[in-house]
């Protein structure tokens, strides 16, 4: 549900977590995306910087120059402003992914737990469109939500965590997909591979000019699938610094 | 033109290079980074004339060892490392003075956990991300994103004033971080002590807690007794375990408790987010102090409110300044 009104809660000194529910749902993600845009054009002072997510928002900020209290109720006002949010801006952007095999270990697994085929999972998982709710963990890592999926795909996470993921796999844990950008533990059930970066420390390729992370909350992404043959061409020009993103720029309605 | 003032011969255990941290990027999953104990490094850049959030190099459990190339003045700050001068023993919290050929030993700490070298003119390295602290999971910042090895040539910039006005000039005593005040750590309750049984709280504040051998620069764990969570209604979202909740931001300093057992407060280089129970968060003023522990160290958790850790850290960080460095009597 989303609260009557959001709820303060200290994150200790220097951070401050506005939640506005308790459900991860386009809704709570859009309102959130409203909140993040008032309170960074508020240009409140000692402000830092805000983290958007899922269904709250931290906000980190100096407390040498703002009082918690004094933040709070600039927020309270910035609050008032907030204007009802139907349509948001959000880039799709493909990325190609080949999945099963070796590149996704637990393709199976995930068929199995809902009582369909490899091979349907990887139809239903490239048609459905995938929304960017939470950007985090890891560097530039995505958590992904189905959005009107034929079927929603769901699994339960590793009971224990393996230690290795490689870099750049898919998986999803429950109903969520994330994308591993950097080698690391991880406990979503692994589902293929992309074969380009989500983040470029070294920000070679011209979209990470501005960022070493491409996503962001509100993007939109379409899993492409593409074979072994294709998968290594791709990561060749990834390589060459010559791969282009496919993105298109839209808006989405709730 | 900045040159190499020391070449690594041995790198310690896990020995970076830190300034006060990366802003702008924690939306993205990067968190800011920077130095453990800030205070320490402030006194250190303090100490030979830089500006405050200047880099200096973090080292953790065994120093490094070097050799120096050039004249310089540096300052060790933070854990007692022993630090020996071509096999003399060297002062910390004080400036010395380096010559090229010198050897730079800092071995074991005998007292903390993390020490400081910082360095006339600073490390120059190339700011990334606008900082120049090391995140060596995202392998960004410092020397190519890594901790330093061996054969590594550490540049420094051009130091601020002339060497020889360095001379001398001591932390006042009087600001010192006191012996033993790294047992307790100060936390504020939340963001989601609400979740967690009111005796479960009291148990939480009033126990003692062991520091984990598996404790970093992403978080320290804590040994300790078993927490337990209110009845919560079933959650589609927040997955099975009461101790779930669905993910949101992690404070740096937020303090975890997976399954209610083993307390993980967050580090510089902590996750962003996470779906677990945060009981607590850390004040800013004492992550300095925890940088200072060392695995098996006995803790306990003190609760205060925000006004409390204004006055901490405004206290804090009024402290490292010009007036308390003490310069020597021409």
């Amino acid at each position: 549900m989303i609260y009557e009104s959001p709820r303060y809660l200290y994150s200790g000194d220097q951070y401050l977590t506005i939640e506005i529910g308790n459900e991860m749902t386009l809704e709570a993600n859009f309102k959130v995306i409203a909140l993040d845009n008032a309170i960074k054009q508020a240009k409140i002072k000692g402000f830092i910087e805000t983290f958007p997510g899922w269904r709250s928002l931290l906000l980190s900020y100096d407390s040498m120059v703002i009082r918690t209290s004094d933040l709070i109720s600039e927020l309270r006002k910035v609050m008032l402003q907030v204007p009802e949010v139907k349509e948001v801006p959000s880039r799709l952007i493909e990325l190609p992914v080949k999945y099963g095999g070796r590149w996704g270990p637990d393709l199976g697994f995930i068929a199995k737990s809902n009582s369909i085929s490899p091979d349907e999972v990887v139809r239903i998982h490239s048609e459905t469109i995938h929304w960017v709710g939470m950007v985090g963990f890891t560097p530039g890592s995505p958590q992904l939500m189905q959005l009107k999926p034929s079927i929603l795909l769901s699994v339960p996470k590793y009971t224990s965590p393996r230690i290795y993921t490689p870099m750049g796999t898919i998986a999803l844990g429950g109903s969520i997909t994330a994308i591993y950008p950097v080698v690391s533990p991880g406990g979503y059930q692994m589902m293929g591979l992309t074969s380009v970066p989500i983040y470029d420390r070294f920000q070679s390729l011209s979209i990470f000019e501005k960022s070493p992370v491409l996503l962001r909350i509100g993007d939109r992404i379409k899993f492409v699938q593409v074979d072994a043959e294709e998968f290594d061409y791709i990561r060749q020009r990834v390589w060459e610094c010559s791969y282009e993103y496919k993105i298109k720029q839209e808006t989405v309605a709730l | 033109m900045s040159q190499a003032a020391f070449e690594v011969i041995e790198p310690g255990v896990f020995t970076t290079i830190q300034d006060l941290g990366r802003k702008g990027y924690f939306a993205s999953g990067i968190p800011p980074s920077g130095a453990m104990d800030r205070f320490a490094l402030r006194m250190g850049n303090l100490l030979v004339k830089n500006p405050i959030d200047e880099a200096g190099i973090e080292m953790t459990a065994i120093g490094m060892k070097v050799k120096v190339l050039k004249e310089t003045v540096i300052a060790l700050t933070g854990a007692d490392f022993s630090a020996k001068l071509n096999g003399n023993s060297i002062p910390l919290w004080q400036t010395v003075y380096l010559r090229g050929g010198d050897f730079l030993s800092i071995g074991k700490p005998n007292r903390g956990w993390r020490g400081y070298l910082c360095v006339a003119g600073g490390i120059d390295v190339p700011p990334v991300l606008g900082s120049k602290s090391t995140y060596t999971l995202g392998g960004l910042g410092g020397i190519r994103g890594r901790t330093l090895k061996k054969g590594d040539l550490i540049p420094v910039g051009i130091p601020r004033s002339p060497l020889d006005t360095l001379k001398g000039r001591m932390v006042k005593e009087s600001v010192l971080p006191e012996a033993g005040s790294e047992k307790e750590l100060r936390v504020i309750l939340g963001p989601q002590d609400d979740h967690v049984k009111e005796e479960s709280i009291e148990v939480f504040l009033n126990s003692s807690y062991k520091v984990s051998i598996r404790s970093n620069r992403v978080g320290y764990r804590f040994e300790g007794p078993q927490l337990f969570f209110k009845e919560r209604p079933e959650s589609r979202d927040a997955g099975l375990d009461p101790s779930n909740i669905v993910d949101d931001g992690n404070a740096i300093g937020a303090i975890q408790i997976p399954a209610g057992k083993e307390p993980i407060c967050l580090g510089p280089d902590g996750v962003t987010m996470g779906g677990y129970v945060k009981i607590a968060c850390l004040i800013a003023a004492d992550m300095g102090r925890m940088a200072q522990l060392k695995p098996r160290d006995l803790i306990r958790f003190k609760s205060v409110t925000v006004d409390e850790a204004y006055l901490i850290l405004k206290k804090l960080i009024e402290s490292a300044e010009e007036k308390n460095i003490q310069i020597p009597k021409e």
